[in-house]
């Protein structure tokens, strides 16, 4: 009887504890399927990389600004595109500070991807503020250009940089393939506060 | 002492007086002197010149180069001037490269275009992956323009020639802005393959497209043979024929529906025919069967005869 009662405490003791942990992977799970649905980096997945997609303040995407025809995405299409982009210059910074460059072929394509491979032996820098405008979108949603304005913080400077991307679907994700900078302004800053 | 010699001394004392001035108060002045404008790859020279350095003074100059960075040490030579050469080959990314000079609180910002060569590669793609024929449907063909580092072409002409199945021809142009193109080309001709062959100065790509017939617009029945005898040794086949807008072949493997008194039957076209073979009736009799496909619907009647069909 005794037996019985403590087999009982026991399950009535571990029930609260097992349905926290349940909901707590579930809620994990949850929210691992949602960052991939919204375009987080695949790679993520293997190497442990934060599935995060831009705030409202790092990427804003203007879809009224279509400039140069071609049809307005859907709500998803755009969702996927902005992440996509805004995680390619995640994977640059990543890349700097690891000098691991597997990662970059997740959201670069060539010849685009080439650059930045070579770029990165030359110095570190971080993007922030990134205001994109998509300037066309191809009818069968795998072809974006966009044009994006966005500050570089190096250790010294701080710039503004406005730059043209062309963006292709393949294999179900957005890359940059092409991509053109523009440096028009520079404030030189404390190096202490340039890079976190 | 005379007038005029006290003028002179007067004058000798102030330009003195306004040079010893002028030299405690003079600032060292940065200037840079160079081409604003080069094609990628080539290389790029600046001229530096500080007024009133000091010996051995360096000047260091960092160029911000699309996703690149380049940083140098500059040792002033006689009378404050250095000349500062960017290597053939490290300029090679298109767009605005910010160079800045600091010679200590100094600064002096240079704004150099790099501009693209001339295109080295296309990748062009059609927004479909097939149209209607008949010029019914259009499609847009994308075109990314870069030079040999992978620029993007800033403008260039673009010619699409178009030529149908049957050796027609149509041309089409258009411009390259900011690396692409978006030109939107209309089907032509009959259903077949359409060639396409994207051209911009030097560099091409062919595309073909398919162009597909317009869904079915007209269908006959036929029955081989139309009248059989009760006796069950014979089977009939019913032909069908569907076509489209213009009286060609539909797409293959369009289905229609085959409809007869206790059965259906669902053949599959090819070549914009289909054929099903059933056993005939045994009872003396006239049978209808009805083949439809979507709105449009035709029939055709089966005589089982007793002894004779000519009868």
């Amino acid at each position: 009887m005794m037996k019985t009662r403590l087999k009982f405490l026991l399950f009535i003791g571990i029930l609260p504890l097992a349905i926290i942990v349940s909901l707590l992977l579930l809620l994990r799970f949850s929210n691992i399927i949602s960052s991939f649905q919204a375009g987080a980096d695949p790679a993520a997945i293997f190497r442990g990389h934060q599935l995060i997609l831009p705030a409202v303040e790092d990427a804003v995407l203007l879809v009224s600004d279509l400039k140069r025809g071609g049809k307005y995405p859907t709500r998803s299409q755009r969702d996927e595109l902005i992440a996509s982009y805004w995680l390619a210059w995640e994977a640059i910074d990543r890349a700097y500070q690891t000098g691991l460059t597997q990662d970059l072929a997740t959201s670069w394509a060539l010849p685009a991807l080439d650059i930045v491979i070579q770029s990165l032996a030359e110095g570190g820098f971080r993007t922030e503020q990134h205001q994109v405008r998509l300037i066309y979108f191809s009818a069968d949603g795998t072809f974006a250009s966009v044009e994006d304005k966005f500050i570089v913080y190096t250790d010294h400077y701080r710039l503004n940089v406005k730059g043209d991307a062309m963006l292709t679907l393949d294999d179900g994700r957005w890359r940059v393939r092409y991509l053109e900078l523009h440096y028009n302004d520079l404030v030189t800053i404390d190096s202490t506060v340039a890079i976190k | 002492m005379r007038p005029f010699r006290l003028a002179v001394l007067v004058v000798c004392l102030g330009g003195l007086l306004y040079g010893g001035w002028a030299l405690a108060t003079s600032r060292p002045l940065l200037e840079v002197l160079a081409i604003d404008e080069v094609m990628a790859g080539t290389d790029w020279t600046a001229l530096i010149r500080v007024r009133d350095m000091s010996d051995g003074d360096t000047v260091q100059v960092v160029a911000f180069h699309g996703l690149s960075r380049i940083e140098e040490t500059i040792q002033l030579g006689t009378g404050g001037i250095a000349e500062w050469t960017i290597a053939p080959q490290k300029l090679t990314q298109s767009g605005t490269t910010l160079v800045v000079f600091q010679y200590g609180e100094l600064q002096t910002r240079f704004y150099l275009s790099v501009l693209a060569e001339q295109p080295a590669s296309m990748q062009a793609f059609t927004t479909d992956n097939s149209i209607r024929a008949y010029g019914l449907d259009q499609t847009e063909i994308i075109s990314m323009v870069a030079d040999r580092f992978g620029n993007p072409i800033k403008h260039a002409k673009i010619v699409v020639e178009l030529m149908n199945p049957i050796g027609e021809r149509q041309i089409y142009f258009s411009n390259v802005s900011n690396g692409f193109g978006a030109i939107a080309v209309q089907s032509y001709g009959k259903p077949g393959t359409l060639r396409l062959n994207v051209m911009t100065e030097g560099v091409e790509q062919r595309l073909l497209l398919p162009q597909h017939p317009t869904e079915p617009h007209f269908i006959t029945l036929t029955l081989e043979p139309d009248c059989i005898l009760n006796d069950g040794l014979e089977r009939i086949e019913l032909h069908a024929t569907v076509l489209d807008l213009l009286h060609n072949a539909v797409i293959d493997g369009t289905i229609l529906t085959i409809r007869w008194a206790n059965g259906y039957g669902t053949p599959l076209t090819v070549g914009g025919k289909a054929v099903l073979r059933l056993p005939a009736p045994q009872a003396v009799g006239e049978y209808g069967y009805l083949a439809t496909i979507g709105e449009i619907q035709t029939s055709a009647t089966l005589r089982v005869a007793d002894q004779n069909c000519s009868e």
